[in-house]
């Protein structure tokens, strides 16, 4: 059985040019970037080359651009440590309540520690209300964090009205950008974005590996102590090869992001387009347009998400339910909730995330899957036609 | 996340909806999301004679009913 993966906003694989860049590393020259000999020289240089290419890829400075473990230690960091160290200025701290989990849940610790934090709600399209943001910004407001694009249903958010408003009030703004690098042509300094975290797996580089961004005038508390490395903020030994890979797969996703954004845009549409012919009772959610290129998130009535994954992935065809990381969770998407759909419809949801490799061949082929699936579970369904989108 | 069991039971399900002549109906539904199941059973003189289900929820979920009803075929109200 031929498998197709549509789930590229879980994971992605490894590209062949990424891997190239990274096999030296792991072979010949394993030195560690911190020794002074020709080993640790040479091995710096690598991280050197990698944190130029993040620094050209998002618009900063090179000094700008630490290597961290992940987007969800780059999140910690970025939502602990600014507000550990701007706290003198205040404790009020806002974000929205579809943010990834590692930035809820460092929010929910910064509670305890004495800080305020206001979660905005999303509107029925999924776009944080700017309305809202306004309304609770006050002197006491730090620092915001809003996601540049969700990780279930693909919006993507009015990241230029929220970092004017920040700016305009002196507020750090940070963003959550791991589903968005190579979606969205980023220009930190241009975008008055101060904080952004990025992961390397999402943009078929490795996993194990993330960036956060921090503009030079702000002031962060460090994240791990031990060690000189990432100007002495975040120490341990580099992860070397892993961050060749950050770098080489951020300068490919930024070189090609036209190109595969136009391409990914017109099989996205395509396949919602037949699904919607094909499929009745089925509901886009989220925004048709303002979303990532390759994100599309559908409830089917009278059908749960998770068995349709399951009897997909016995087709030999990968999606995904919800976010990777809470899936396995009987409780249902917090990310649709918020956004006012119908308990059903929620937990009747899957996330295609298509890659560029994608045909439409394959999107035919699923489409007729998913029909099929779709009409054995409506058999099964112990919800009735007339229940569907019920909201009680 | 799956086991081959609950695939293969998925892939072959059997007791699934409406009995024709149940007598009886029992119905359950989960607080904290939509999961729903019913069953529909046909019972003469205290003995299940034949059980179906309805089922909204995730695959262990309707894999388990369609299980449950064969082993409750047989059986007396009492078991």
């Amino acid at each position: 059985m031929n498998k197709i993966y549509l789930d590229n906003a879980s994971t992605t694989p490894l590209s062949a040019e990424v891997l190239s860049e990274m096999m030296p590393v792991l072979t010949t020259d394993f030195g560690n970037p911190n020794s002074l000999h020709s080993f640790g020289r040479k091995a710096k240089s690598y991280i050197d080359t990698a944190r130029e290419r993040v620094a050209r890829a998002l618009g900063c400075k090179e000094s700008e651009v630490y290597f961290t473990s992940g987007a969800t230690e780059s999140n910690n960091w970025a939502i602990i440590g600014l507000a550990n160290a701007n706290k003198h200025k205040g404790n009020h701290i806002i974000t929205s309540k579809i943010e990834h989990p590692s930035v809820l849940e460092a929010c929910k610790k910064l509670e305890k520690d004495g800080f305020e934090v206001t979660y905005l709600d999303v509107d029925e399209m999924g776009f944080v209300r700017i309305d809202q943001l306004l309304h609770y910004v006050n002197s006491k407001t730090i620092l915001i964090s809003i996601m540049s694009a969700n990780n279930e249903m693909g919006v993507i958010q009015n990241l230029q009205a929220i970092s004017n408003i920040a700016s305009e009030k002196g507020i750090i703004f940070h963003t959550d950008a791991t589903q968005a690098v190579g979606a969205i042509s980023f220009n930190v300094r241009d975008m008055g974005i101060k904080a952004l975290s990025m992961s390397g797996h999402k943009i078929n580089g490795p996993k194990g590996v993330g960036v956060l961004y921090l503009s030079e005038d702000v002031v962060i508390s460090p994240f791990m102590n031990g060690g000189e490395q990432e100007f002495g903020l975040r120490a341990g030994t580099s992860n070397v090869s892993g961050i060749v890979g950050l770098g080489k797969a951020i300068e490919i996703a930024t070189r090609d992001i036209m190109v595969n954004n136009k391409k990914l845009r017109n099989m996205r549409d395509y396949m919602i387009k037949q699904i919607m012919q094909n499929v009745e009772l089925a509901f886009l959610n989220g925004h048709p347009i303002q979303r990532l290129p390759n994100n599309i998130n559908i409830s089917f009535g009278m059908v749960d998400g998770e068995s349709l994954m399951c009897l997909l992935d016995m087709e030999g065809i990968a999606v995904g339910t919800g976010s990777a990381c809470s899936s396995g969770s009987v409780e249902p998407s917090y990310v649709l909730t918020s956004m006012g759909i119908a308990p059903d419809l929620v937990q009747g949801a899957i996330r295609i995330s298509l890659s560029k490799d994608i045909t439409k061949e394959q999107i035919d082929f699923v489409v007729s899957k998913i029909a099929e699936c779709v009409a054995k579970l409506r058999k099964v369904s112990a919800i009735g036609k007339s229940q569907v989108g019920v909201k009680e | 996340m799956y086991n081959k069991k609950i695939m293969e039971i998925l892939q072959s399900l059997k007791n699934v909806g409406l009995l024709r002549g149940a007598n009886a109906i029992g119905k359950a539904e989960s607080k904290q999301s939509r999961d729903t199941i019913k069953f529909y059973f046909l019972v003469e003189e205290g003995n299940i004679l034949n059980v179906s289900f309805k089922a909204f929820g995730g695959a262990y979920l309707i894999a388990m009913c369609s299980v449950v009803c064969d082993v409750l075929k047989g059986m007396s109200i009492e078991d």
